[in-house]
């Protein structure tokens, strides 16, 4: 091919990066920060069918049932999934690019960090049990919070986009804290916090250009 | 191999994608698979608007793009789309660039 194809290339493929990089990073805020507001959807939930509960006696309904509640809060988790997955789409469609940057590397290294703390969430399980908060529930939410630390990892496979520290924090704090926030509820409102933190970063970083 | 590079080359010397510029926004515009806004567009790629604006309008003339005045979450602003057609060339570009990797 001639010197001319290939600089043509050269900048097609500048001009890609530049585009993508930004597009992906306010993608992944935006993720960041709608999942962050899924337990203040919930708490605003339970808040509502707690004022509730005495009209709804008063008049002898139960629309906040148990039942109903789980699918209520279900149906929006159904909706935040919907709405994350045109950030997904874009992403996998992005890793499976053949103008890919730098792939080698970088994503070893996420799975041996995500691989640590997982196994080290796990090993938290004994000491739960000797405090008496033994639960069936712990290892599968470990096990479905690293699936979705390692989906989040889609964003990062193309290399278009750096993982920041506050990538870090959001996903293995969802990795320690989801399975502990099954006891412990407050944990939900701390990842809420950090997810929320992490996301107007990367939005932040979209502005800055950084 | 040789008829992959020669369909390549012909269709780099397309007017249209005769530019690198303008081949890397269709290509960022097939992955992203909905609009971008002008003025994202413009702080990315460090060009001049006038010169953006040519590209886009080149891009939109072979019916490879949409450019329009449209309604964002942050108001109207001029927004860019890619086509099913502008997607259908991106695409065999991308079978190309594989198969001769």
């Amino acid at each position: 091919m001639s010197s001319d194809v290939h600089e043509l290339l050269r900048v097609s493929n500048v001009t890609v990066r530049r585009v993508l990089s930004r597009e992906l990073r306010k993608a992944m805020g935006l993720y960041y920060l709608l999942w962050g507001t899924y337990p203040i959807a919930i708490a605003a939930l339970y808040t509502i069918s707690y004022e509730f509960s005495v009209i709804e006696s008063a008049l002898s309904l139960r629309v906040f049932s148990l039942p109903m509640m789980f699918i209520i809060m279900m149906a929006i988790a159904m909706i935040y999934a919907f709405l994350s997955r045109r950030f997904f789409s874009m992403a996998y469609r992005v890793s499976r690019s053949p103008i890919i940057v730098n792939r080698r590397g970088r994503y070893r290294l996420r799975w041996v960090i995500t691989s640590i703390i997982m196994v080290t969430t796990i090993a938290v399980y004994p000491i739960l049990v000797g405090l008496g908060n033994a639960y069936i529930e712990y290892i599968p939410a470990v096990v479905y919070a690293t699936l979705v630390a390692f989906t989040n990892a889609t964003f990062f496979k193309s290399g278009f986009i750096r993982a920041r520290y506050y990538d870090y924090l959001a996903n293995a704090s969802f990795i320690i804290l989801f399975p502990l926030s099954l006891i412990y509820y407050f944990g939900y409102y701390i990842l809420s916090l950090i997810w929320i933190y992490a996301g107007a970063r990367s939005l932040l970083e979209v502005i800055s250009g950084g | 191999m040789v008829d992959e590079v020669d369909e390549l080359i012909r269709m780099l010397k397309d007017e249209a994608l005769s530019s690198g510029v303008r081949l890397g926004i269709l290509i960022a515009l097939y992955y992203i698979d909905g609009y971008v806004t002008f003025t994202d567009l413009h702080r990315d790629l460090d060009i001049p608007k006038s010169s953006l604006h040519q590209h886009l309008s080149m891009l939109q003339e072979n019916g490879l793009v949409e450019f329009k005045r449209g309604i964002t979450p942050l108001g109207v602003r001029t927004v860019v789309k890619i086509t099913n057609k502008g997607k259908g060339i991106v695409s065999r570009y991308l079978e190309l660039v594989r198969a001769l990797r």
